[in-house]
């Protein structure tokens, strides 16, 4: 009978102690994996929000400014409106390379609507640059007025209807996910068709009036040519539009990206706290398991084992229960992970993507090898206790 | 030693039940508990798909709770695994009165959605996991 197979029969035989151990390790290695996978997710979403802004400057109501980390990082709904017609003076001013308008709408929760409270973003299929270009062509060119572009967390898949304001639009297309609510959030309905929804609203009694005048909008997503400074443009048409508000793109990740170092802070005391309860709660255990199996310990000396054999058997144990543990903690975050990944992003209010495949691996190799080291250096003081003691004193005192 | 495993996973199952009670209206509460209603056209408001899961629920979590005491006490393997059985129908109601029976909002910026969904989830794959555990430790 080897050692491997004694500390496995052993870790059987005691069955509940070997259960509370792993369970321990479980959660332990469950909060670290996941501390480390929002963490780095951050990083990731703030990328792709970065990338997928494509605007240099934004234009709103300036009642809105407030809100346009909610509507850009959750993907939540604003009803302030300002004249497009100013898109049109906005296109001529030098240094603005392109210009394109958005509307934005809230679904009702009534007959009206297959969903309420979805987020309707209507974009200029002429202008657009912040949408279209992250379509595939062969999808873009489908894409007719009652047709409806949908971010990831829409649960319609491709192909599916989708009723607002008395209107059926078909799903031509999902983008990718993102980890930034204003595309993963929303559905994307031609600017044309938006109107004349809000005109129909106002007719049709059964549909709720949309209060939206043909031509308003929510905002303008201004791209700069090369080399224009962004400030002077904002000074300019703050200067000539008192009632509108302008807003980097770049200000809106750098506000985050800001964010980031003190959510990584307190990962760090969170990690250095589990980290270390971890190791007492490993100590005790091992220690109290140990003095109980004082008399089965000394016996096994008695019968000519040697006190390096009675050690690696004691770490063994620990390892492989670690090990176990570590096992189910993995599974138990990828699950949490899967299921709560939007709850994380609402509470945080940060955008959030989770890192690719092969950094998740590196990450659930960095969590187990770390909660070894701590479980190991833990398990070991109660083991040398155990090995360096003579067999009679062991079998004497177990009662 | 099988009567303490018993006390212990029984006790797990209560927690399940009570946490499937609360948790959709205070842990992670569906819309009705963070103040969204449906506006209804003639005036007022209405309760949405929600409200009606968190109710399900609650008569889910009581049923889990009751069949937990009665696991606690039973003494004959054959009943325990029929209750064991019951337990594994629980937990996947649990699952599917938000996913499927009775549903909740769509839009996913809802906090039912987002927040109440997974919770649920969460809650009914525990209760078949550990009802899993328990029916083949007894084998």
């Amino acid at each position: 009978m080897n050692l491997f197979f004694l500390a496995w029969r052993n870790i059987r035989y005691y069955q509940q102690v070997s259960l509370a151990i792993s369970m321990g390790v479980t959660i332990a290695i469950a909060l670290l994996f996941l501390g480390l996978m929002v963490s780095w997710g951050v990083e990731r979403g703030l990328e792709t929000y970065r990338a997928r802004l494509g605007a240099d400057l934004l234009v709103a109501p300036r009642e809105v400014k407030g809100n346009m980390e909610s509507i850009f990082l959750l993907g939540k709904s604003e009803k302030q409106y300002f004249n497009g017609k100013i898109v049109d003076e906005l296109r001529s001013l030098k240094g603005i390379k392109r210009i394109s308008p958005q509307v934005f709408l809230e679904s009702v929760a009534a007959s009206c609507c297959s969903a309420g409270y979805v987020f309707i973003i209507g974009y200029d299929p002429k202008t657009d640059f912040t949408l279209l270009p992250w379509i595939s062509l062969r999808e873009r060119g489908k894409i007719g007025k009652d047709d409806a572009v949908v971010g990831a967390n829409i649960i319609q898949p491709v192909g599916f209807f989708l009723r607002f304001y008395g209107h059926r639009f078909k799903i031509v297309a999902q983008l990718d996910r993102t980890g930034v609510g204003f595309y993963d959030n929303a559905v994307y309905l031609p600017i044309e068709t938006v109107y004349k929804m809000a005109q129909e609203s106002k007719v049709k009694p059964e549909i709720y009036d949309l209060n939206l005048k043909r031509g308003w909008i929510s905002t303008a997503f201004i791209e700069l040519e090369k080399g224009v400074n962004a400030q002077e443009i904002e000074g300019k048409i703050k200067r000539r539009y008192p009632n509108l508000e302008t807003v980097k793109a770049i200000g809106l990740v750098k506000k985050v990206k800001e964010e980031l170092p003190r959510l990584q802070r307190y990962f760090f005391i969170f990690i250095s706290f589990v980290s270390v309860a971890l190791f007492f709660l490993i100590t005790i255990v091992f220690y109290l398991f140990n003095q109980m199996r004082r008399r089965e310990h000394g016996l096994l000396r008695a019968l000519g084992g040697r006190k390096m054999d009675l050690l690696t058997l004691v770490l063994l144990e620990g390892s492989l229960l670690i090990l176990f543990g570590s096992f189910a903690g993995i599974i138990l975050a990828l699950t949490i992970k899967h299921l709560f990944y939007r709850w994380v992003i609402f509470t945080l209010k940060m955008p959030l993507l989770y890192p690719s495949l092969s950094l998740q691996l590196l990450g659930m190799m960095i969590s187990t090898t770390l909660i070894l080291v701590i479980g190991l250096v833990g398990a070991f003081y109660p083991a040398y206790l155990i090995a360096n003691e003579e067999p009679y004193e062991s079998i004497r005192f177990s009662g | 030693m099988v009567k303490q495993k018993q006390i212990l996973l029984s006790s797990l199952l209560i927690i399940l039940g009570i946490l499937v009670i609360f948790g959709p209206i205070y842990l992670f509460p569906v819309c009705q508990y963070k103040g969204m209603m449906i506006e209804v056209k003639k005036g007022g408001f209405a309760p949405m798909k929600c409200t009606y899961t968190a109710r399900a629920e609650i008569i889910l979590g009581i049923l889990t709770i009751v069949i937990a005491l009665m696991l606690m006490i039973a003494r004959e393997s054959e009943s325990r695994r029929l209750l064991n059985i019951l337990f594994l129908i629980l937990g996947v109601l649990v699952i599917l009165v938000p996913t499927w029976i009775i549903g909740i909002c769509m839009s996913p910026t809802m906090p039912c959605r987002y927040g109440t969904l997974p919770f649920l989830e969460l809650m009914g794959g525990l209760i078949i996991g550990v009802t899993l555990f328990n029916l083949v430790s007894e084998l």
